[in-house]
This record gives structure tokens, sequence and C-alpha cells, in this order.
């Protein structure tokens, strides 16, 4: 074997290794992001509303809220609706986005544990007003 | 020893280590990520994994990127004008 063909091979079998050892590795974090069940049962539910261009938050004893408060470590099931046109609920710092599509409930449960204020965008172009169709999330100590 | 001599070989390293230092650099590295500081654990995982595919991407760059410099050092015919006199 000279060493063209050695270095051919080099390439062939690196970038196989490369290729499943990153497809391996993603594994574990697709089905992280994928189960529902990841952070085990939620202490309450909170129903997200979306519409062209607001976000509404109804929390379980009937409070409305522009803005997502929770606590930090606790585990909350957001139940998300749209009511007219796909939105996508995106939070940056939680590295993930749920597309809301109209007629159907998205389910995402969350669990923060730095508390601090962060952004919900829209992250699906849905109007005139896409991009500002963003509000906060707080996690209080 | 094949088409490369073992001086050729130590050239080719260094020329990739380097472009892999200076991607990582203008990429901005782990630090000055643009990736934001996670906030919970299944985040923290997901950022762990963007680290290793940016890492692994860009060691792969370093590879085609800076076989190409050295392909362009070793191979640059220095007998003809650049053009430039």
């Amino acid at each position: 074997m000279n060493t063209l063909e050695k270095l051919e091979w080099i390439t062939i079998i690196g970038a196989t290794v490369l290729l499943f050892g990153l497809g391996a590795l993603a594994l574990p974090v697709l089905d992280a992001l994928d189960n529902p069940d990841y952070y085990g049962d939620p202490d309450y539910i909170v129903k997200v509303e979306s519409g062209q261009w607001y976000w509404k938050f109804i929390y379980p004893d009937g409070t409305e809220s522009g803005e997502l408060k929770i606590k930090q470590g606790d585990i909350v099931r957001l139940e998300l609706e749209s009511e007219d046109v796909i939105h996508s609920f995106y939070v940056r710092e939680m590295g993930f986005k749920v597309d809301i599509i109209p007629g159907k409930t998205r389910i995402q449960i969350i669990s923060a544990e730095t508390p601090g204020e962060y952004w919900i965008q829209c992250a699906e172009f849905c109007g005139a007003y896409h991009g500002g169709m963003r509000t906060k999330l707080i996690i209080e100590e | 020893m094949g088409i490369l001599s073992t001086f050729d070989r130590i050239v080719w390293g260094l020329t990739v280590i380097v472009t892999f230092i200076v991607l990582f650099i203008i990429g901005g590295g782990f630090i000055l990520s643009w990736y934001p500081d996670p906030i919970d654990a299944r985040a923290a995982m997901i950022k762990q994994y963007y680290d290793i595919v940016y890492v692994a991407g860009m060691f792969v760059s370093a590879l085609f990127v800076g076989t190409f410099f050295y392909l362009i050092l070793k191979f640059w015919d220095r007998s003809q004008p650049a053009g430039l006199e």
C-alpha cells in the first residue's frame, strides 16, 4: 500500500469514525429534547396562548400574565396553543424551540436552575410584528 | 519514505495546527462563543454537544484548509514571475 492509498484510507476511516462518533453522542441529546418526561412529573401546568402578536400565560389558579414567571427548580409543564398562525416558543438559554401549530396543543416541560430574566421570542415568522413578539421568562429564587 | 519526507510531514502538521488555532480564535473559542449560557440541565447537555461538534467541525476544517495552505506552500513555483515585479 503506497502513501496515497494510506492517506485515502485514513481519510475514509477518520471521516466514518467522526460521523458515527458524533451521531452516537447526539442520541442522548436528541432523547433529552424529545422526551417529555426528561425532568420527571411536573409540579404544575401553565397554559400558553400565542397569537398575532402576543404571549399569554395562564397559571393553575386562573391568573393570566403577559410574562412567564416560574420559581427556580420548579418543573413546569407548558401547554402551548396558537390562536391564529404558526408561532414558535424560543428561549435561547434553554436551547430549544417549539413550533406552535394552530389547532394543536404542544407540550414542553421546562425547569430552570439559574434565576434571572430571559427573552421568550417567537421564532417562526408570523406577520408584520413578528420581531416584536417577545416577552420575559422570569426565574425567581 | 513515500512522497512526503519527515520535514514535509512536520510542516504539514504545523500548518494544520496553526490553522486550527487561528480558526479557534476567530470563531470566538469557548468563552466568547455566541452560544448563550445554559440555565437548565438539558440546555447544558445541548451546549456540551454543541461544543463537541464545534471543535470536531473546526478540526476537519483545519485539516482541509491547512492541507490546502500546505500544498500552496510546497508546490508554489517560485521560478515563475508573480506578476508584481
